[in-house]
């Protein structure tokens, strides 16, 4: 396992994090966006559109496919100081994060320029196809499939968990493309970009425990997608999903879910004078895992830059990260105990009880404690 | 992280594995420094790795000597290298005498009429030189103390590292060399600067207990496998690589700071620190078994010291408190205080 090593914040990052202060206060005072925690989940797209017009989105990916060429670690300092503020950052952040990337890696020339310029723009959505009601931490035993025909594949089954689906103009799913082989479970899947408007396709809502219509079930009937519409080698779908499972572990948004609950108790217990001393070890403590945190994320975020992959080291940031972000709400009831009034009678509270709502997601969504902790354990060479 | 770090990593690794092979393995609970070990060491010049070239040594900085100590805690050197480094390179710069051989720093009791107690001097019988940090109305002064003028009391910690005490008569301390510290060179204060090396010490032992478990559990089988292959320990061991990388990761970044943010990133590196600390000496246990509960065993050179180690110059709750009240000092907005940024960053 390669080891984690901090590396120093240049003058350039630092000038983009001022850059990005500036422009995340000129929204807030116009009264642009409403800023909540788990914000990487909360669409906008008219925000999204404004981040795109900035070159906030793909920033990575090339020029000519819309990208500003820039590096991981700039993209690591838009992300913190968007969820550091709240930001509505959800339509977009998928596509950003790891859809953008998969087409870039995997995808055809005409899905890379017809796709990848929009989704820089902030004008072009994407979903998250993996799960399905058999099929969570097992995902090799997806049983959607494609059918070949004439130019292209018809898909037909069933996608669950989708965030945001309702809002997205694509997804990218993974499809079983030939018979299951006992033998290689792993074998015979394709990732592939599903139109969300072509037919064949139903979204029904699946309302979280706080009654949010947060993710999706989604069924596909003799849907349509193109050949040109494939990821990689029909048959290496396993090796595209690994890869993109890699992108969406790492970042900011692993620990700063709950930043603005973070903030808020933080800003509470500073103005609080009743608070008796002492009680500054359990906020204290929580300051001193995020900032271990930024330095493990940042550190990947140069890995990437070098051209590594960092498979065992992002399951490790969101590991160590999910855990922090689900202590912060427990630290909040320790030090301000809160009637579960609802509606709440104050911001804290608010926060609190929605964070408290929000918490186990944490570790289940983009893999499950339990899962990356067998990542680990492979890099550890356990397995 | 530089050359000169990479460089220094290697050649302090194949000097602690070949040294500490040979001749550093009867350390635990013994009084005296290990002769050919501590030889080795100062004639590599790794207790000069932070004095400056003008005076003859490496001009290293804050991230190479972290380097050096994080090396000290995986090889659980049983010597007071970090202690002298840290003395040699204090001393020069406040321009302090100091002893050749081996050297130790503390921070030291208040000043009375009656003289000064300093406790919990790593080494503090064995050393010529003792920088003494003492808080002052006026701040923190450095005195440069010679054992040979004071009592000493001889004491340990869990690990059986000795941490003694110097007691100066009123006439000893009158006769004592002193400075005020100097903010350029210690912008953090001396408590802090320990602190960070602490948890430099406990981020290599962390990741020797981790190797050390994950080798045991590929090794030893039970009910026919190795129990490396059931969940529960390959989730165990998980959770321990997540706790040493947060070390390792928070110390690291604590090296890097300007002297503006230095105390909050020590603080966060030491309060990170000794919370792992706890997670992975406990998990490296329950890995080993019986076996690792043994003296025989290496295992407890890294476990008592990790218990040790994560108390000592303040232990989590302690920085913890300090590193809210730090932070809280920066204003109410925690991100702008946690993140700063100056407004010319980019233009330099």
């Amino acid at each position: 396992m390669v080891e984690l090593r901090a590396i120093p914040e240049t003058p350039e990052l630092a000038a983009l994090r001022c850059e990005l202060r500036d422009f995340l206060a000129t929204e807030i005072t116009a009264g642009r966006i409403a800023l909540r925690n788990n914000s990487w989940l909360r669409y906008d797209a008219a925000f999204s559109r404004r981040c795109g017009q900035r070159g906030y989105v793909g920033m990575r990916w090339p020029r000519r496919y819309g990208g500003q060429e820039r590096s991981e670690r700039e993209r690591f300092v838009v992300a913190e100081e968007m969820l550091a503020a709240g930001a509505p950052v959800g339509a977009h952040w998928i596509a950003d994060r790891q859809s953008g990337g998969q087409i870039l890696r995997f995808g055809t020339e005409r899905a890379r320029t017809e796709l990848l310029p929009r989704i820089a723009a902030g004008m072009c959505f994407f979903a998250i196809g993996m799960s399905e009601p058999d099929s969570g931490s097992d995902l090799a035993s997806v049983t959607t499939r494609a059918r070949k025909v004439e130019g292209g594949w018809r898909i037909t089954g069933r996608k669950v968990w989708t965030t945001n689906a309702h809002n997205a103009h694509y997804l990218i799913a993974l499809v079983r493309t030939s018979p299951p082989d006992p033998a290689n479970r792993r074998a015979g899947l394709t990732q592939m970009i599903v139109d969300l408007t072509a037919p064949g396709i139903e979204i029904s809502p699946i309302y979280n425990i706080s009654g949010e219509r947060e993710f999706n079930e989604i069924l596909f009937e003799d849907c349509p997608v193109g050949d040109d519409m494939v990821l990689g080698e029909v048959g290496s779908g396993w090796a595209c999903v690994v890869n993109e499972l890699a992108l969406e572990r790492s970042g900011p948004d692993r620990y700063m879910s709950a930043f603005p609950l973070l903030a808020e108790l933080f800003r509470a217990q500073i103005s609080d004078t009743a608070m008796p001393p002492g009680t500054g070890s359990e906020t204290g403590r929580l300051l001193a895992h995020l900032i271990a945190l930024r330095s493990m994320s940042h550190s990947v975020a140069a890995m990437l830059d070098e051209g590594h992959a960092p498979e065992t080291e992002a399951a490790l940031v969101k590991d160590v990260g999910n855990a922090f972000e689900q202590a912060i709400p427990e630290s909040g009831r320790r030090l301000f105990p809160l009637s579960p009034s609802l509606p709440p009678p104050e911001p804290l509270a608010e926060m609190l009880a929605q964070v408290t709502r929000d918490a186990p997601s944490f570790s289940l969504r983009g893999g499950t404690r339990e899962v990356l902790r067998g990542i680990i354990a492979r890099g550890l060479g356990l397995r | 992280m530089s050359d000169i770090a990479d460089l220094l990593r290697e050649q302090a690794a194949r000097l602690f594995e070949r040294e500490i092979g040979r001749s550093g393995r009867s350390d635990v609970g013994e009084a005296e420094i290990p002769t050919a070990l501590w030889q080795a060491i100062d004639a590599a010049g790794l207790c000069d790795v932070m004095v400056p070239e003008h005076a003859d040594g490496a001009g290293a900085g804050l991230p190479e000597a972290l380097v050096l100590a994080r090396l000290t805690g995986a090889h659980a050197a049983p010597v007071p290298l970090v202690e002298t480094a840290l003395a040699r390179w204090i001393a020069q710069g406040h321009g302090l005498p100091i002893a050749s051989g081996a050297a130790s720093l503390a921070i030291a009791g208040p000043e009375s009429a009656g003289g000064l107690a300093i406790t919990g001097i790593p080494w503090g019988r064995a050393v010529g030189t003792v920088i003494g940090f003492v808080e002052g109305p006026e701040g923190w002064n450095i005195l440069a103390v010679d054992p040979a003028r004071a009592a000493i009391e001889r004491a340990g910690n869990l690990a059986g590292e000795p941490r003694d005490t110097l007691r100066l008569d009123a006439g000893a301390l009158a006769d004592t060399v002193r400075a005020p510290l100097d903010p350029a060179l210690l912008p953090a204060g001396p408590l802090a600067l320990l602190a960070l090396f602490r948890a430099a010490q406990m981020s290599g032992a962390m990741a020797t207990a981790l190797g050390m478990a994950t080798r045991y559990a590929s090794d030893r089988v039970q009910f026919g496998r190795p129990i490396g292959r059931f969940q529960a320990i390959q989730q165990m061991l998980a959770a321990m690589a997540g706790e040493a990388a947060a070390s390792a990761c928070a110390t690291d970044a604590a090296g890097l700071a300007g002297p503006d943010n230095a105390e909050i990133m020590m603080a966060a590196a030491k309060a990170r620190s000794s919370e792992a600390a706890g997670h992975v000496a406990a998990g490296a246990h329950q890995v080993l078994g019986a076996i690792g509960y043994t003296r025989e065993h290496d295992l407890h050179r890294y476990t008592r010291r990790l218990w040790a180690w994560r108390d000592e110059a303040g232990n989590e709750a302690y920085w913890q408190s300090r590193l809210f009240r730090l932070v809280a000092q920066r204003g109410p907005d925690l991100w702008t205080a946690l993140a700063p940024v100056s407004r010319d960053a980019g233009q330099e």
